[in-house]
């Protein structure tokens, strides 16, 4: 009877352990999707299409977590505070915050605030303007060079 | 006899006129020639000048307009919709009017060569020939610096 509840004692641990396994994979996830470097983890894969809001159902990552189960996963890792229930987790507003930084990661994907396109758009234009007016200004120099010479240039009196 | 040498007298008469007449004849279309390459080489002095005078404009206006996009670029001021608009409109318009520009870049000073050695040769036919080849170039050219001059125009007053 003892023996069997050191077994069962030891089991809870295992899985208690696995648990924490899991949770630090997916702190190591969250630090490379903010650095813009995770492209290697599958877990990070499958954290990054919850965030782009594709939730494909055989997307299963290699703990056979759902993309819900990462979802709520990265939740707490954005929380700071690991929860062992993998159901019925709802978006929180910092998982809207992850969701944003993750998707910078991917260009297509742009930030669409109106006045910080508008900044963009602006800073774009007059530095395609100045770039265009350096170039203006080197071919106007080979323009004058290009050019007939004094000696060609025949006058009265120059040619008998 | 002497009918023959009335006859021998007017043929050496007949002759020496017709030649002094074709001497006469082709001297005056050299002259001519000669004239005409002088005024067509005249038309590609007042050209190179009327180049110069353009490009001297586009370098001015273009150095103005990089300083008044330096001070935006610093300041940060808003810009209108209006504004982006015309100046959208402008890069396209500058880029048209480069890439023509680069077509006839190089082609005058390839003539170089050949008017030298036309006129070594005293060929007027052939000088002639290439200074209108010249002025057609230069007259491009002053199309498309007038175009540029007056792009450059709309852009300073937008910015």
């Amino acid at each position: 009877m003892q023996k069997r509840l050191i077994i069962c004692a030891l089991f809870i641990l295992l899985l208690a352990g696995c648990q924490d396994r899991k949770v630090t994979k997916l702190v190591e996830v969250d630090q490379n999707s903010i650095d813009y470097k995770s492209q290697e983890s599958d877990v990070s894969e499958s954290i990054l299409e919850n965030t782009t809001q594709n939730i494909n159902e055989s997307s299963r990552d290699v703990d056979g977590t759902t993309s819900s189960e990462n979802a709520k996963a990265s939740s707490e890792v954005t929380n700071g505070t690991p929860n062992t229930s993998f159901d019925d987790v709802k978006p929180q507003p910092d998982e809207e915050e992850y969701s944003n930084s993750s998707n910078l990661q991917k260009p297509i994907i742009i930030a669409k605030s109106e006045d910080l396109e508008d900044i963009n758009e602006r800073t774009l234009i007059l530095n395609e303007i100045d770039d265009l007016l350096d170039t203006t200004l080197s071919s106007l120099e080979k323009l004058e060079e290009d050019t007939l010479s004094d000696d060609n240039i025949v006058e009265e009196g120059g040619i008998e | 006899m002497m009918k023959k040498l009335i006859l021998f007298l007017l043929l050496f008469i007949m002759i020496i006129s017709s030649t002094s007449y074709a001497q006469e004849r082709a001297d005056r279309e050299g002259r001519q020639k000669r004239t005409a390459a002088f005024s067509t080489a005249t038309i590609v002095t007042e050209n190179r000048t009327t180049i110069k005078t353009l490009a001297d404009e586009v370098r001015v206006k273009t150095n103005l307009s990089k300083q008044r996009i330096k001070v935006l670029l610093e300041r940060k001021d808003e810009l209108s919709t209006e504004q982006l608009k015309i100046l959208k409109n402008s890069i396209v318009l500058i880029k048209e009017t480069q890439e023509a520009m680069k077509t006839t870049m190089g082609q005058i000073n390839a003539y170089n060569n050949d008017i030298l050695a036309a006129r070594q040769a005293k060929d007027f036919d052939t000088l002639l020939i290439l200074y209108r080849q010249i002025i057609k170039i230069q007259n491009i050219r002053i199309n498309q610096l007038t175009r540029y001059n007056q792009i450059l125009d709309t852009l300073l007053n937008t910015l």
